[in-house]
C-alpha cells in the first residue's frame, strides 16, 4: 500500500494528497494536535505536513515503510511549531534528523544508534511509553490518561526507564 | 534531561510498532466489555450477578477518561456510575431477607431506563467525536445495539421467560452486534482526534480491584446482616403423642405435628408414604426426604412433606417448593377452603428441643422459567432456617389439595428442596422470593422427590378419591 502511495507521489499524482490524508491522517493529527493545543496551529501545521511528505515523497525508498517517516515529519514539525511560538529560533529539520556540521551530525548519529539499540532491549509498551513522552511529546496527563493510570503512576515509570536507558547507555546521557 | 531526551529521540526513526498508540482502545474496549458482560445474563456459578458487576466497573473505568470529551460521554460516565449503584442495591437487597422479588421489579424498570438512556448517550458521544473530527458517523453497530436493547426491555417487562428459538436468534443477533461493536476503537482512531482526556487519581487496575472488593464486601455484608435479620422466633418443643396415627405415618414425622394437624388425619381413607434415599450436598451435608400422602373425603388430599438434616444443618438460603403433578397440566389446587399451608422446624439446641415456624411458608401461584419451558401452577414453599448452632434439624409442611375434575389423575407429589452452600451457590433472595420473581430455578440445588407414581384417579361416584397406584 506505501508502495503505491510513494510510486503517486513521486508521480506528482494530484489524488496523492488525498492518499496520504486516508492513510495517515489520523495519525498526523493525533500527534501534531499533542503538541499544538491551539486548534489552528494544529491545523495550519497538519497542512504543512502534508505539503512536506508531497515534497520529500520523491526521495522516499518505496520499498520501506511511510508510517515512521510521516510521523517523524509531522512530529517535528509541530515540535518546530511549538518552538516558534515559544519564542525559540531553533527549527528542526522537519524531514530529516540533520546537525550544522559533519562532527555534530555524526555525533547525533553515534547517540542516536546508541539510543535505539538500547529502546530495543526494552518491553515493547515501556519503548512505547518513551515514544509518546520524548517522541510524540505528549503530556504526562494524556499518556495517564490513555493507559488508564495516574499521573503519578506514568512519572514513576518514566523516572525508571530513564534510569535504565541511562543505564544501557553507559551512562552517557547524564542528563 | 527531557530536553535531552525529547532531542534524543527526535533524531530517531521509530520501528512501525512503536507507533501503535491509540488513545481510543483502551477505554472503549473496557466500555465494550463493560456492555457485554451487563447484558449476557449466565444463570450459574452466581455469574448473573459477578459477571454484570465486573461489566458496570469496566464501563466507569471506560468512561472515565472520555467524560471531559463530550457532554453525550459526560453523561455515560454519569449513567455508568448510577448502574453501578443500582446493581449493587439489587444484589445487595437479593442477598437480604427484605422481598427481594418484589425489590427486583423496583430495580429492573429503572436499570432498563438507565440502560437505555446509557446507550443513547454514548452514540451522542460517538456521533459528537466523528463530528469533531469532520469524519463519516459510523454509528449503525451502536444504532442495532438500542434497537436490541429497546426489544429485549419490552419483552422482560412483558414477562416473558424463556424464549425458545427466539430467544437464540436474539443471541446470534447480540453476538453478530457486539463483534461489529468492537470494531469501534479503530473507527474512533481513524478519525485521528486526540482525546480531550480527564484526569484519573486512581489507575485502572487498582479502581477495578477497589470497586470490586467494596461490591463484594458489601454484597456479602447484607448476606451475613440478612442472617441476623431473619431469625424466626422460637419456642420449647415436646413431641405430639398419637398412637393411631404413628401406625400409618412415619413416628418421627407424626410426632412433630400439632393436635389440629393431626386430626385431619383422621378421616384419611388411605394413607401412602415414600422414604427417599439420603441426598448427600456438596458440602457434605445430608439430607432425607419422606412425602405422605393422605386421601380425605370429598377429592381432598392431605399432603406431607418430612426432612430431616441427617448431617449438617440448614444454611440461609435452605427451602422448598411443593406441588403435585397430573398428566401434562396442574389440575389440583390447593383447597380454597381449607386452612394456609401449616409446618415447623424442631431442632436441639444447647441440650433443649426447639420448634420454630417454617419462614414464609405459603401457598399461592407461581411461575418459574425453564430453559424451554415455564412452569406455573400452585405451589406452597417456605424457607428454612435454623440457628448455626442447631442440632438434628427436622421439620414438615402440610398441606390440603383438592382435584379439579373427577378422573383427575395425580402421579406425583414433588418437593423441590434446596440446600445452598455459600460461595458456589450464592443465595440472591430466600426461596420464596426466587418463586415469586419468577428467576431462573437453576440458583437452586433441588431435590427433586417425585415419590408417588399413580397415586389414584378420582371417583364421582363415592365422591371420594379413589387410591388405585
Amino acid at each position: 500500500m506505501d508502495e503505491e502511495l510513494i510510486e503517486r507521489i513521486k508521480r506528482g499524482d494530484p489524488e496523492a494528497a488525498e492518499g496520504l490524508r486516508q492513510r495517515f491522517g489520523a495519525l498526523i493529527r493525533y500527534i501534531v494536535e499533542a503538541i499544538l493545543p491551539d486548534p489552528r496551529d494544529a491545523e495550519e501545521c497538519v497542512n504543512d505536513v502534508y505539503l512536506k511528505l508531497l515534497s520529500a515523497g520523491r526521495t522516499l525508498d518505496p520499498a520501506r515503510p511511510l508510517k515512521p517517516f510521516a510521523a517523524a515529519v509531522a512530529r517535528n514539525a509541530a515540535v518546530s511549531r511549538a518552538r516558534r511560538k515559544r519564542g525559540e529560533e531553533t527549527e528542526l529539520d522537519e524531514s530529516l534528523p540533520g546537525g550544522s556540521t559533519p562532527e555534530e551530525e555524526l555525533l547525533r548519529r553515534e547517540r542516536a544508534e546508541s539510543l535505539k539499540r538500547a529502546l530495543n532491549t526494552l518491553s515493547v509498551s515501556d519503548r512505547r511509553l518513551l515514544y509518546r513522552k520524548y517522541y510524540y511529546c505528549q503530556s504526562t496527563a494524556q499518556i495517564a490518561a490513555e493507559l488508564g493510570t495516574t499521573e503519578r503512576a506514568v512519572e514513576g515509570k518514566l523516572y525508571r526507564l530513564k534510569r535504565r536507558l541511562r543505564e544501557l547507555m553507559g551512562g552517557e546521557d547524564d542528563g | 534531561m527531557d530536553d535531552r531526551m525529547d532531542e534524543l529521540f527526535g533524531e530517531l526513526t521509530p520501528e512501525p510498532q512503536d507507533l501503535e498508540v491509540d488513545p481510543w482502545r483502551r477505554p472503549v474496549r473496557l466500555i465494550l466489555w463493560g456492555i457485554l458482560l451487563t447484558t449476557v445474563t449466565l444463570n450459574f456459578l452466581n455469574l448473573d450477578m459477578l459477571l454484570p458487576g465486573v461489566g458496570f466497573i469496566l464501563m466507569c473505568l471506560g468512561f472515565r477518561p472520555l467524560r471531559r470529551e463530550n457532554g453525550g460521554f459526560r453523561a455515560c460516565w454519569v449513567l455508568s456510575v448510577l448502574r453501578l449503584i443500582l446493581a449493587l442495591a439489587a444484589d445487595m437487597a437479593a442477598a437480604t431477607p427484605f422481598d427481594g422479588g418484589s425489590l427486583a421489579i423496583y430495580f429492573y424498570l429503572p436499570g432498563a431506563i438507565l440502560q437505555l438512556a446509557q446507550l443513547f448517550a454514548l452514540r451522542a458521544g460517538l456521533a459528537g467525536v466523528f463530528d469533531r473530527a469532520g469524519a463519516e458517523r459510523r454509528l449503525s453497530s451502536v444504532n442495532r445495539l438500542i434497537v436490541m436493547q429497546i426489544l429485549v426491555a419490552l419483552l422482560g417487562l412483558m414477562n416473558v421467560g424463556s424464549m425458545g428459538i427466539l430467544g437464540l436468534a436474539l443471541l446470534i443477533l447480540y453476538v453478530g452486534i457486539v463483534v461489529n461493536l468492537f470494531k469501534l476503537p479503530k473507527a474512533l482512531g481513524d478519525t485521528g482526534y486526540a482525546l480531550r482526556n480527564a484526569p484519573v487519581r486512581l489507575g485502572d487496575l487498582p479502581a477495578a480491584i477497589v470497586g470490586l472488593l467494596t461490591f463484594a464486601l458489601l454484597v456479602v455484608g447484607a448476606y451475613f446482616a440478612g442472617i441476623a435479620l431473619s431469625v424466626p422466633a422460637s419456642e420449647a418443643y415436646a413431641p405430639g403423642e398419637y398412637p393411631a396415627l404413628a401406625e400409618r405415618l412415619p413416628a418421627e414425622a407424626a410426632e412433630l405435628l400439632t393436635p389440629e394437624e393431626a386430626a385431619l388425619f383422621e378421616d384419611a381413607v388411605e394413607i401412602q408414604y415414600t422414604f427417599r434415599e439420603p441426598e448427600t450436598m456438596p458440602d457434605g451435608t445430608k439430607i432425607e426426604l419422606c412425602t405422605a400422602v393422605a386421601e380425605l373425603p370429598g377429592q381432598r388430599l392431605l399432603i406431607l412433606h418430612y426432612f430431616r438434616y441427617l448431617e449438617g444443618g440448614p444454611r440461609y438460603g435452605d427451602g422448598f417448593d411443593c406441588w403435585q403433578s397430573t398428566q401434562l397440566t396442574r389440575a389440583i389446587r390447593p383447597d380454597t377452603g381449607s386452612p394456609q399451608p401449616t409446618g415447623a422446624l424442631v431442632y436441639e439446641q444447647k441440650g433443649e428441643t426447639r420448634r420454630a415456624p417454617l419462614w414464609e411458608l405459603q401457598g399461592g401461584y407461581a411461575v418459574t422459567h425453564g430453559i424451554l419451558l415455564d412452569d406455573a401452577g400452585d405451589r406452597v414453599s417456605g424457607n428454612v432456617y435454623a440457628p448455626r448452632d442447631a442440632e438434628h434439624v427436622r421439620g414438615y409442611v402440610l398441606y390440603l389439595v383438592r382435584a379439579q375434575k373427577d378422573t383427575t389423575l395425580i402421579y406425583n407429589c414433588c418437593m423441590n428442596f434446596l440446600h445452598t452452600g455459600f460461595l458456589d451457590t450464592f443465595r440472591r433472595g430466600t426461596p420464596t422470593e426466587i418463586l415469586r420473581s419468577g428467576s431462573a430455578d437453576s440458583h437452586w440445588k433441588i431435590i427433586h422427590l417425585t415419590d408417588f407414581a399413580s397415586f389414584g384417579e378420582a371417583s364421582a361416584e363415592g365422591g371420594s378419591f379413589t387410591v388405585t397406584g
